[in-house]
């Protein structure tokens, strides 16, 4: 019982420790971002611009496939249960709302986990593994600032970008339900899907998409500098970093859920 | 600073290693080095696999902290020195990296 209890504890303190190592990575990240250009230091905008292009701009076409289909798949199980009350006209809020509240950030960050998230840890493992990070202090180039910095930029700026694309394709997938069983014209479609939407509604999916990449980015950026020696551990810090992006995405969401929940209902 | 390292300074010493001893968890890996590097002087260190030598040299350098022992790099301690005054002796420190560190995955401009 004793052991058990101690193992527990020993988790917990674990998971504390990492959160701690993770916040402490965003705060420097952030210092280097925002802070440091205006104290005589390079910006990373310039590199960030080269990174939202392979976070952002090549993960359109993937994402409109995906978010296209759920947006398709959720007015079919929506018009299940509402064909039954002869509610068919609710089946586009119910997706514009539930796109843009949830999925369109859920489903970007768990697409964005598996190509740029795995991908960082990938890089920066990589150069752990052949000292290249190591060189980089050697020429007093800090390595948060010029590996993760570019990064958390395109990041906030992209996650942000991509889920109003993906809650647009997710819309569009739906009218395709809508025009074709549910007697609607596209005009009417969209109308109706734009009428269910509150301001909150969209804005409470951006600032969780905001979130989500700045976790994403913490994840993978730290499992990279967190890798041991050897081909091996480059593979392992990579399905660590996917794995634990997605379940600290899906907390974060819970957290931000809950707390627009609460808030609202004041 | 000690004195035989302050006099070794005077001399024209550029790196001063007293009592140096590194440790990874447990094992300890440096033993106590001792040495002196003049100005113009070319010291060679030799040792078979695992004696220590990488992590000498990273010792040198700042990427690793040692367990006990003094660096003097130009009559500066690096156990002292800010991160600031780290990175400016670092920017007048070259250093080749055994598997070449060579930055293959980053373009030129």
């Amino acid at each position: 019982m004793m052991e058990f209890v101690a193992q527990v504890g020993e988790t917990v303190t674990d998971c504390l420790a990492y959160v701690g190592a993770l916040a402490t990575l965003v705060t420097r990240a952030s210092y280097y971002a925002f802070v440091a250009p205006f104290q005589g230091k390079n910006s990373r905008w310039p590199g960030a611009v080269s990174q939202a292009m392979a976070v952002g701009v090549r993960a359109l076409p993937i994402l409109s496939l995906i978010t296209f289909f759920i947006g398709l798949i959720l007015a079919l199980q929506s018009a299940y249960e509402l064909r039954k009350l002869g509610a068919l006209t609710y089946v586009a809020s119910a997706v514009a709302v539930s796109m843009s509240r949830e999925l369109g950030p859920l489903i970007t960050a768990i697409l964005v986990i598996g190509r740029s998230g795995s991908a960082f840890a990938a890089e920066i493992g990589t150069m752990r593994v052949t000292e290249e990070i190591d060189a980089l202090e050697t020429m007093a180039i800090e390595p948060v600032d010029f590996l993760v910095t570019p990064k958390f930029l395109a990041m906030i700026v992209m996650m942000p970008c991509l889920t109003m694309w993906a809650n647009s394709m997710g819309i569009l997938g739906g009218s395709l339900f809508g025009v074709a069983q549910a007697d609607f014209t596209w005009v009417r479609y969209i109308r109706s899907s734009l009428d269910a939407l509150y301001l909150r509604d969209i804005t409470t999916g951006l600032v969780k998409s905001v979130m989500f990449g700045i976790t994403i980015t913490a994840v993978g950026c730290h499992e990279g500098f967190s890798t041991g020696g050897g081909a091996e551990e480059i593979g392992r810090s990579t399905t660590q970093a996917v794995v634990i992006s997605i379940f600290m995405v899906i907390a974060v969401d819970l957290v931000f859920t809950a707390l627009f929940f609460f808030a609202g209902e004041r | 600073m000690p004195e035989n390292t302050k006099e070794s300074a005077q001399a024209g010493t550029v790196i001063s290693v007293r009592d140096l001893r590194v440790q990874y968890g447990e094992r300890e890996i440096l033993h106590g080095i001792n040495f002196d590097v003049e100005h113009a002087q070319t010291l060679v260190i030799l040792g078979g696999s695992g004696s220590g030598k990488s992590t000498l040299l990273r010792t040198l350098v700042g990427l690793e902290k040692p367990s006990a022992g003094q660096v003097w790099m130009k009559g500066q301690d690096l156990a002292k020195t800010s991160r600031a005054e780290m990175d400016e002796i670092r920017k007048k420190i070259g250093m080749s990296f055994q598997g070449g560190a060579l930055f293959g995955s980053m373009t030129v401009g």
